[in-house]
């Protein structure tokens, strides 16, 4: 009877948890399910009845055409990549370096770094743009990948050496001490150490793709050629000087939006752990 | 020891080539390059498709990107490429203001002598021309404000294209009576309040303020924003107010628009350049301009210029782009950019047959009409607060909440008399 | 004699591998910032010392805006702050209360997605749900002084809640087992453990949440801009310090912008953030972390 009576409770309990996450994954998740339908409907379908599913009438792939045809998307779409990926790996291989540095020889200077790379978390970076065009125009790399990788670098590193010190901390002394002993140089053993701390690289990589991803800042100011033009930067085409292209708009932010939900998707748990690696303990 | 931070660098290096090899590398070209930067991306697939190919067909050797950026932030990235000498070989001009702070600067190049300007009377250069009336760009496309109406609408409740100001009241009071419609469309979120200006103030007030020589007595401090006829001006867009769409202050140019096109409004305050929206092949839909003050008065016409192009004064290739310039002079370039932009009017002095039939009907309001320009936006616009920023917000507080028309004027005036010489206090 | 060359052996490793990440830095992000912040001291290539600071203090407009910008910046950061939080944690709790299991990470997903989006399409996404015109509010929010606000904050805290829930998640998900069970055998009721167990060993992470919501909020424009572009309206009733800012510097309409005040006035916004995260880390955080020990 009691065993009975605490299964149910149990089981009400449970209901009760799932039920609350329903509701907050119904949130997360019906704006972004109306943005898609909407995607797939005439200017008309979007205005008339946005909430609606499109129906035959309403129904179009016109949007997707035009996004896909005009905006140089294909394009766009691997500049991104390149650019996004660049910047990411470049970011964590920063962070793992100088965090490593910084947990291993602490000194004065250690303490010293990584203060500065926590004011670096504060800083708005935007406001020095008119001398970061200045210092790729000398280098001759503006209108690259290379001149946003470079930028996006030097803003995000800051936070991925703070959550990578966080993540080395956790390593015991045990297995670098037995690493030189077995004549390790220093750089060997941070290669040894290295896979212990791969959850906090996927919670940097995430957290620099993130922004990089969607920034449109500047890749108008450093690759807005059209050699070089963003994913983002390209879906302002459909916003016009007056009248915007709402289907084709719709259409291209939905399709920019996709690899970094399957990225997340996939990815989720790495960087969960990343995350609780490095602020739990 | 030597071992080790040999290791590091060549990891260090390592992670610097992998991008660095990514690097697209640009194929060096035997032809000119000409960039064209502008903020019209609606027109990409035009210039692309039609505009381009011609100019390159009878130019060999010389091939024409078209680059735009997105128009918010044209004037930001644009003033910033100009100050590090990476803009574009031609780029799109404003009227007045950022184009003035360009030439200011020097960086644009002057095109006295530039064959062809003589197709474009002093008049329509000076929008951007320095203090001595050298010209600077050239004068491509001007736009016209005033309303489209549905004429189903106006047919179903029998009402006639209003003349005057009480006509055009009176048409409103019919439709809102009737109920079915949404008497008049015009933008209430602050985002777009632009559009209360150009599309409303300087719409309307003409017929009060007398023309351009209304913009002269601001400027020269003869008369105050508080004198009768702008106060007048004020309270004629406020007339406005009770024939909006319902949540005014949350309605948006393009909530507006599609108010209009969905056929649930009667009237829009809008601009020529809407004509492929508003009037899409197949509607049933007209223009008027701004109803008069009185019977009899003679209709007043914005001519607004829209923008044109110049030359970037670092770009190295000048003789090239002068040329690409001396050809958007000629009537050939007026009628291909008149036909595929319906609403925007060439300004050179040639005649050119316009096929779309409600972007003729704008050009029509031209007609025996006086032509004027907005007020304000030269002399006034040069300090802090500025006319524009200061009379936008103003507009738009005074269409959302219980603000009159002359409450507005006051404020404006005394914003003016903080900075503004002539209109300072004595 | 040894010990000096073992220090200097470690200060050497040190610099070795710090160097890449101190020089993407400090050349890409410290150099163009502080010769910016340098160009706040002239005028027009004319060293005018602290004047564009007077002005931004002195002058009635300038220094009305800004006072109303930091104000709105204030209410931006306590609205996000208070809601944020305690939802986040509400999630990361439900989450980790073991009763979804298999489920957890479907959940989990899910609730992050918003947070990858652009600004661009948060915009967009809510623009069209509560507009009067089309959606499903019958009132102007983003029209109306009072509403506008609290709205697009609102939109912000949707669109981030998905990084305090994994940082608060993955916070609860390291309190080693063993207190629990204790609580568990001692009798404690689930939420008892909850609020007198778990919180008190998250706070240090709710602490460092709530810093990075101040800087960012501070620091972050992009919500307000994507929807109302240089005018912050209605009637500057949505203008913070980084609308602010970006309008000083680079202008908007008519106004074309003035590199020296907008230097000035970011150089303002950095010490508010500045001063705001120092007086948080001397006073709260330290109080929290001597109560850990």
């Amino acid at each position: 009877m009691i065993r009975k009576k605490g299964r149910f409770q149990i089981k009400s309990k449970n209901l009760a948890v799932h039920l609350s996450l329903i509701f907050f994954a119904i949130l997360a998740i019906g704006p972004i399910f109306i943005i898609i339908i909407n995607s797939f409907k005439t200017s008309e379908g979007i205005f008339t009845g946005p909430l609606k599913l499109p129906n035959s009438e309403t129904f179009t792939l016109d949007g997707f055409k035009r996004a896909v045809a005009q905006g140089n998307f294909v394009r766009n779409y691997a500049n991104s990549t390149i650019i996004t990926i660049g910047s990411t790996v470049l970011t964590v291989i920063c962070s793992c370096l100088a965090a490593y540095g910084i947990t291993e020889y602490t000194t004065k200077l250690s303490k010293l770094i990584a203060g500065l790379f926590t004011i670096g978390i504060m800083l708005p970076v935007t406001l020095g743009t008119i001398v970061i065009i200045k210092m790729m125009v000398w280098l001759n790399i503006l209108n690259t990948h290379i001149s946003l990788i470079l930028v996006y670098v030097g803003i995000f590193v800051p936070l991925g050496v703070i959550l990578m010190v966080t993540n080395f901390r956790t390593i015991s002394n045990d297995l670098k001490e037995a690493a030189r002993i077995d004549g390790a140089n220093e750089f060997k053993t941070f290669l040894i150490v290295l896979p212990l701390v791969m959850p906090g690289v996927a919670a940097v990589a995430a957290i620099t793709m993130l922004p990089v991803w969607n920034d449109l800042w500047f890749p108008l100011i450093l690759t807005a050629g059209p050699k070089t033009q963003t994913l983002t930067l390209g879906i302002q085409q459909f916003v016009g000087t007056y009248n915007n292209d709402w289907q084709a708009l719709l259409a291209g932010l939905v399709l920019s939006a996709i690899p970094l939900i399957l990225l997340f998707t996939i990815f989720s748990k790495q960087f969960i752990k990343g995350l609780s690696d490095g602020y739990g303990k | 020891m030597k071992i080790r931070s040999k290791s590091l660098v060549f990891a260090i290096g390592i992670s610097l080539l992998v991008p660095a090899a990514l690097v697209s590398t640009t194929a060096v070209a035997a032809t000119t390059t000409l960039t064209i930067d502008s903020w019209r991306t609606d027109d990409s697939k035009i210039w692309k498709e039609k505009i381009i190919p011609i100019y390159e067909k009878a130019n060999p050797g010389v091939k024409v990107v078209w680059a735009p950026s997105p128009s918010n932030e044209y004037d930001s990235a644009l003033s910033l490429r100009m100050k590090s000498k990476t803009a574009a070989d031609v780029v799109m001009c404003r009227p007045y203001g950022l184009t003035k702070a360009l030439i200011k600067d020097k960086h644009l190049t002057p095109l006295t002598g530039l064959p062809g300007l003589e197709n474009f009377t002093k008049q329509s250069q000076q929008s951007w021309a320095d203090a001595k009336g050298v010209p600077f760009c050239v004068p491509s496309a001007s736009v016209g404000a005033g309303f489209y109406y549905n004429k189903n609408i106006f047919k179903e409740l029998n009402l006639t294209v209003p003349k005057t100001q009480a006509e055009f009241i009176a048409v409103l009071e019919k439709i809102k009576k009737n109920g079915k419609y949404t008497p008049l469309v015009a933008t209430g979120l602050a985002a777009d309040s632009w559009m209360l200006d150009q599309m409303g103030l300087q719409l309307v007030g003409p017929y009060y303020w007398k023309g351009d020589a209304g913009g002269v007595a601001l400027d020269n401090g003869t008369r105050k924003v508080t004198d009768p006829e702008y106060v007048a001006a004020f309270e004629a867009l406020a007339s406005w107010k009770p024939y909006l769409p319902k949540a005014f202050s949350s309605v948006s140019y393009s909530d507006a628009e599609q108010l209009f096109i969905l056929g649930r409004a009667a009237i829009a305050a809008e601009g020529s350049w809407s004509v492929k929206e508003m009037a899409p092949p197949g509607s049933n839909v007209g223009v008027f301009g701004a109803p008069v003050a009185k019977a009899g008065d003679k209709p007043y016409v914005q001519v607004l210029a829209d923008h044109g192009f110049g030359i970037n004064a670092a770009s190295p290739n000048q003789a090239a782009a002068k040329k690409l310039l001396t050809w958007f002079t000629t009537k050939e370039f007026a009628q291909i950019y008149a036909n595929n932009l319906p609403g925007f009017f060439p300004l050179s002095k040639d005649k050119i047959t316009i096929d779309n039939k409600t972007a003729q009907a704008w050009l029509n309001l031209r007609d025996g009409a006086i032509v004027n320009a907005p007020i304000g936006m030269d002399k006034m616009n040069t300090g802090t607060p500025n006319w524009f920023s200061v009379t936008t917000n103003l507009l738009n507080v005074m269409m959302t909440t219980k603000m009159t028309g002359k409450q507005a004027a006051a404020e404006l005036q005394k914003s003016l008399e903080s900075w503004y010489p002539p209109q300072k206090k004595k | 004699m040894k010990s000096n060359t073992l220090a200097r052996r470690r200060r050497r490793q040190l610099l070795l591998f710090t160097s890449p990440a101190l020089a993407f830095f400090l050349l890409f992000a410290v150099f163009p910032l502080l010769s910016t912040i340098y160009i706040s001291f002239y005028k027009e290539d004319v060293f005018v010392g602290l004047e564009n600071f007077v002005f931004l203090f002195t002058n009635d407009e300038a220094s009305e805006r800004l006072l109303y910008a930091f104000l709105h910046n204030c209410q931006f950061f306590l609205i996000a702050a208070s809601i944020q939080l305690p939802t986040a944690l509400w999630m990361a709790a439900l989450l980790t209360s073991g009763r979804v299991r298999r489920m957890t990470s479907f959940y989990r997903t899910l609730l992050f997605i918003p947070t990858t989006l652009s600004v661009v399409i948060v915009g967009f996404i809510w623009r069209l749900i509560i507009s009067p015109l089309w959606g499903i509010v019958d009132y102007p929010l983003l029209g109306e002084p009072a509403t506008a606000l609290p709205t697009i904050t609102l939109m912000s805290v949707w669109q981030y809640l998905g990084i305090p829930m994994v940082f608060l998640y993955s916070a609860l998900l390291s309190i080693p087992s063993n207190i629990i069970e204790a609580a568990q055998v001692d009798g404690a009721s689930d939420l008892r453990i909850f609020f007198r167990i778990k919180i008190p060993l998250i706070a240090p992470q709710i602490g460092i949440i709530t810093i990075l919501t101040f800087i960012w909020t501070f620091n972050g424009f992009d919500i307000i801009y994507a929807l109302n572009g240089g005018m912050p309206g209605p009637d500057y009733a949505t203008d913070v310090l980084g609308t602010l800012f970006y309008r000083t510097f680079f202008g908007w309409g008519a106004d074309l912008g003035n590199q020296n005040l907008g230097a000035a006035t970011a150089t303002v916004i950095f010490f508010i953030i500045l001063l705001g995260t120092a007086a948080y880390f001397a006073t709260v955080q330290r109080r929290l972390k001597a109560s850990q020990l």
